[in-house]
Formats: structure tokens, sequence, C-alpha cells
């Protein structure tokens, strides 16, 4: 026989709100999601490259 | 330390778990207690998934990893901005529609119960034996450094986070981590500029940097594809990646910190603001270690850096052998600063022949000192095989108390303490919710919500005395942050399969991805202990393995193979 379901506990204050309410990253000059992904990924590799280059500099 | 630096070491501490237990007491909900009570913003989630990661490992070892390999470890790092992306645009979004506490909780509602049972016990295994590491690592050198009783120091530090974390839940834990995050980041700054300050007179922090070059310390990036070495832009970008895909994605250590975000724009921008900051974060830390390499070569530093292990050896009958190596190492050490001396001086002159025969000269000399440092391990090895013979842990410790003023000092072990405090809070906060949702209401299934708090609150103390346990009983592994990341890179990639599979792979069902893991991890612990790979691969081994082999015994198993219950995106 199937076991019943694990119960479920009360709901934390303002749950369901990502239901009804997606909305964006809210940032000044950053209206989606992808804007904020592709800055993240921007900075990432911005470090890489200027790791590389502070590699190549002091490796002189 | 001083009476000064106890005080600023116990005021702080005790300051932090005292207000974080006061601000969050009478927590009778189940779902405040474990994902706290809705109001967590960005900037705390944020700060709480770095602190849970950040230990007193990262702040003892990993300036022993810059003074003695250089900055190259930041490279391990390199995939974890690739994976938060991840994290935020696919698994977050499902965790928080369904509502669950645990990331193993969405597990058995997208395939099976014995599903969710192999990530629970993956996590609880891995994660307990980790806890105890947490402890264990900075108490081992602290109290070899303090001349504090170890026992003592494990067990103070160990109940101390265990009556916080059980009292306050999880807001108690991220309360107290943005805290204590603020006192680790002011103490390191500190250390910074005091070591600067510490150069000698003439050498700026160009000059420096150049110095630590001319050593190797100061190689970042390695482009190679030897797969036999450990850190390489690749292994950091793809075994990095499915590394922090798994802890940060899967791990219920840091799955329960974003989640208690108020909001999904809350939790995706804490776990976005680790994604900008956590390369920066390592490099400078491995940067310090860089210059305290720079700052030894103009102040001797002892022969090897666990003092009281030498001294030890020193004391009984080898003890003629040692000093004599401790005169040879000290030999080269003069000659060597003499011709640094030389290089700054032709380098501040322009003469770029000179400084680079002094250069040089100054590597020989080099040599010569870490040929007698290296027969000083292998003596202290013959002499007692259970002395751990790499002293990196040991470098950072050693700057701090022979070097840096009282106040400072004191604010830098407490920096250790309050690192090992917010990343076991995080851990004990994530074995007892995991224990309680993903085990226990199973078993009791008819409970009221103030139960399961209860039960969630003993869990955690379970759990911080068998960390406290494990501690007082485990031997010192070679390097305390490799053998954390080691740890982690044997179990993480199979688990991470298991949700690759359960987001995309929405044919495959409970049987194939269950047996597919078992089989999985079996070749993953097989592969550590043949093969000589760097432990970042086994991350994307177990992975693939894990999805390749489900994907197979799906196909061969047909309509036997149950799907889920929950489809997937």
């Amino acid at each position: 026989m199937k076991p019943p379901p694990a119960p479920e506990f009360s709901p934390p204050p303002g749950a369901g709100r990502d239901a009804v309410e997606p909305g964006g990253p809210g940032l000044p000059g950053l209206r989606t999601w992808r804007a904020v992904y592709a800055v993240v990924f921007g900075c990432f590799a911005a470090y890489v490259a200027l790791l590389a280059w502070f590699t190549w500099l002091f490796s002189r | 330390m001083n009476l000064l630096d106890y005080l600023v070491l116990f005021g702080t501490l005790l300051g932090i778990a005292g207000y974080g237990m006061w601000q969050t007491r009478g927590r009778r909900n189940l779902t405040a207690y474990v994902k706290g009570a809705g109001e967590t913003r960005w900037g705390t989630v944020g700060l709480s998934v770095m602190a849970t990661q950040a230990s007193a490992v990262t702040f003892l070892s990993i300036p022993g990893q810059g003074y003695q390999d250089g900055v190259g470890f930041v490279q391990n790092y390199f995939g974890a901005p690739l994976a938060l992306i991840i994290i935020a645009a696919f698994f977050l979004p499902i965790y928080r529609r369904l509502k669950v506490y645990t990331a193993y909780e969405y597990l058995g509602r997208r395939f099976d119960g014995k599903t969710r049972l192999l990530g629970t016990a993956l996590f609880l295994v891995q994660r307990g034996l980790g806890a105890g590491i947490t402890i264990y690592a900075p108490a081992i050198v602290l109290s070899t450094m303090m001349g504090w009783r170890l026992d003592l120091t494990i067990v103070a530090s160990g109940l101390l986070v265990v009556i916080y974390t059980a009292a306050g839940g999880s807001d108690a834990v991220n309360l107290t981590q943005k805290y204590q995050l603020g006192i680790i980041f002011a103490g390191m700054v500190t250390a910074f500029f005091v070591l600067l300050a510490k150069l000698p007179p003439g050498l700026g922090f160009g000059d420096a940097l150049a110095l630590a070059g001319k050593f190797h310390k100061l190689e970042a990036v390695d482009f190679s594809l030897d797969l036999d070495r450990r850190y390489t832009l690749w292994s950091g970008v793809l075994g990095g990646m499915f590394l922090a895909l798994s802890y940060f994605g899967t791990d219920q250590t840091q799955v329960q910190r974003y989640l208690a975000g108020s909001s999904l724009r809350e939790s995706r921008l804490g776990l976005m603001f680790n994604g900008v900051c956590k390369i920066p974060m390592q490099f400078s830390i491995l940067l310090l270690g860089a210059l305290i390499f720079v700052f030894y070569q103009f102040e001797r530093p002892p022969v090897f850096f666990n003092q009281a292990a030498w001294q030890r050896q020193a004391e009984g009958s080898g003890g003629g052998r040692l000093h004599a190596l401790e005169g040879e190492f000290a030999a080269a050490h003069a000659s060597q600063r003499q011709q640094l001396q030389a290089w700054l001086a032709a380098r501040h002159a322009g003469d770029r022949a000179a400084a680079d025969a002094a250069c040089a000269a100054a590597l020989a000399d080099y040599e010569r000192g870490n040929a007698a440092r290296s027969a000083t391990q292998a003596a202290l090895h013959a002499a007692d095989p259970h002395t751990q013979t790499n002293d990196g842990d040991y470098v950072f410790i050693t700057f701090i108390l022979d070097h840096l003023p009282h106040g400072i000092i004191g604010l830098l072990v407490t920096v250790f303490f309050a690192a090992t405090l917010s990343s076991k809070a995080g851990e004990l906060n994530a074995l007892g919710t995991t224990t309680t949702v993903d085990l226990y209401r199973h078993l009791r299934r008819e409970a009221t919500d103030a139960h399961y708090v209860a039960a969630s609150r003993w869990f955690t103390v379970f759990w911080g005395l068998m960390a406290i346990a494990f501690a007082l009983f485990a031997n010192l592994v070679e390097n305390l942050i490799q053998a954390v990341n080691i740890l982690g890179s044997i179990f993480y990639g199979v688990v991470l399969g298991l949700f690759l599979v359960a987001f995309f792979l929405k044919r495959v069902g409970g049987t194939a991805v269950f047996a597919g893991a078992l089989v999985a991890q079996a070749l993953v612990i097989a592969l550590y202990v043949t093969l000589n790979i760097s432990f970042l691969w086994y991350n994307l081994i177990g992975c693939a393995a894990c999805v390749g082999f489900s994907l197979g015994l799906h196909a061969a198993l047909g309509a036997r193979d149950r799907a889920g219950l929950i489809p997937a995106p």
C-alpha cells in the first residue's frame, strides 16, 4: 500500500508571493534577469582576463 | 595573546551569538524556524551564502596556499559565477515554486522515496564528516600555536554554535553570519594593511609584487591541458563549475541559505552577489599569502612553521640534526636577503643586468634554503610518522602571532573562530532540517509544527555533538582545505547528476536514476583510489556517469522505470 504523503507545514508569511509576482531584478539599468546574468558573466570574463594579464605581467 | 586579545575574542563571539539568539527568540513555526520569517533581503542572503562557504579553513589555509604555491588556487573558483547563474536561472525558481524545505524533498516529489533517501544519505554522510573537519581544522592549528588544549578548543567552539543554531534556527544563522562576516572582512583587511606597513623600507607594493612574481607566486592562470596539474584554467572552469553547481545548487547547507530570501528576487540577487564577489575575495586572500612570502624573504621565518612539532623533536634524540638543518636554512636565508637587497637597489637604479644577476643568486639561495626545509620535514617525519609535513596551515597564524600588535592578534584569532562558527552554523542548520524534513517527518506523520520545531532543534544538537565527537577523534590530514574539497568532489558529482536528471530529463524515473547514481558513485570511488588526477574532475565524471547510467538504465527498463510525480520543467 502506498504511504500517505508527508504532512504540509503552515505556510510562511508572504508564501506564494513568487507565483503571483515573478517580477524583475529592480536594479537601475538592469530591467531583466538576463541582463543581470550578462553582467555577472561579464565580471567573470573580466576577472579571468585580468588575472591572465596579471600572470603574464609578473612572470616576465 | 594578552588580556586585550582575549577581551576582543570573547566579547565579539559571545556578543554576536547572544544578539542572534535574542533577536530570533520564540520561533514556534517550522517554516519560520527552517526558512526564516520571510523577511530576509538579498544582502543578508548573499552574506549568509558567502559565510557558509568561507570556513576558518579558508582564512587559515588559503594564505598558506598562497605562500607555498602562489595564487594559482584561485582557478578553483572560476566555475562558481557560471554555476551561480545556472542555479539562479533554473534551479531556484523550481525550488521556490514547489515551496520545498530541502533540495532532497524535491527529489522525493520528482522521483520517489528511495531517491530522496539516497540524496539525503549522500548529503548527511559527506556533510556530517565535513562538519567535523570544519571544527577540527582551525582547532588543531590554533591550539598548537596558542598552547591551548585541543579538546577544550573543539568543545568550546562546537558547543557555542550548537546552542545558538538550535535555539534560533535559520534566522539566527543568517543574522549571526552577517556580523561574523563583517568581523572577518575587518580582520583580513587590517592584516593586509599591517603587512604592507611591515614590508622593509624601500620595498613598495609594486616591488613586492615584482619579487613575488620572480619566485613564481603570481601565476594565477595556467592554460596547460595537462590533466595531472591540480589547478588549471580548464579544471577550474569545468570541474570547478560542476563542483559549484553541486555545492550551491544541491547541498542543503547552501540551498537553505538562499531559500530564506523573502522572494525569488531576494534569493537570486543574493546568489548574484556571490557570483560577482567570489573570485576577487579568494584572490585577495591568496595574494595576502603571496605577500607574506615576500615579507619572510626579508624576515627569517622558522625552518618549519609548525614550531611546536619542531620544538618537540628538537628536544629529543634527533635534535642535533634538526639544529644543523636550521643553521643551513638560516645561512641560506641571510645570503638570500643580501641578494634581494642588492636586487631592490639595482631595480630602483634601473640597472636591469645587476637586478637579474642578484635575483638569480637569490633564487639559488632560496633553493638551498628549501632543500634544508625539505630535509627538516623528512627528519621530522622519520622521527614521528604522525607529524604533518605540510606546514602551510601554520604560515598565517605564525605571521599573526610573531609580527602583529596585541589587539589585532585578538581580532585575527576572532576571525578564525567567527569563520568556524558561521560555516558550522550553516551546516548544522541544514543537517538538522534535512533529518527532520526528509527522514523524521516520514516516520512520524501526524504531528504539530511545534513538535517538528522541537525535533529539528534536537537533530541540530545531535549533529553538533556528532561533529564535536568526530573532531575530537580525527587525525590531521595533509592539507585541510584540500581534504574538505576532495571529500566534497567524491560525492558532489553524483548528487548533481541526480538533480540534473530531475530538472532536465523528464522521461527518466526513480528506478533508473537510483540505480544509475549508485553505480556512478561506486565508479567515482574506484577511480579516486586508482587514478591520480585533479580532484575537481571527479565532479564532472560523477555527474556525467550518473546522467549516462540513468539514461542507459531508463532505455533498458522501459515502462518499468516509472516517471516521477512532478514533471520536469
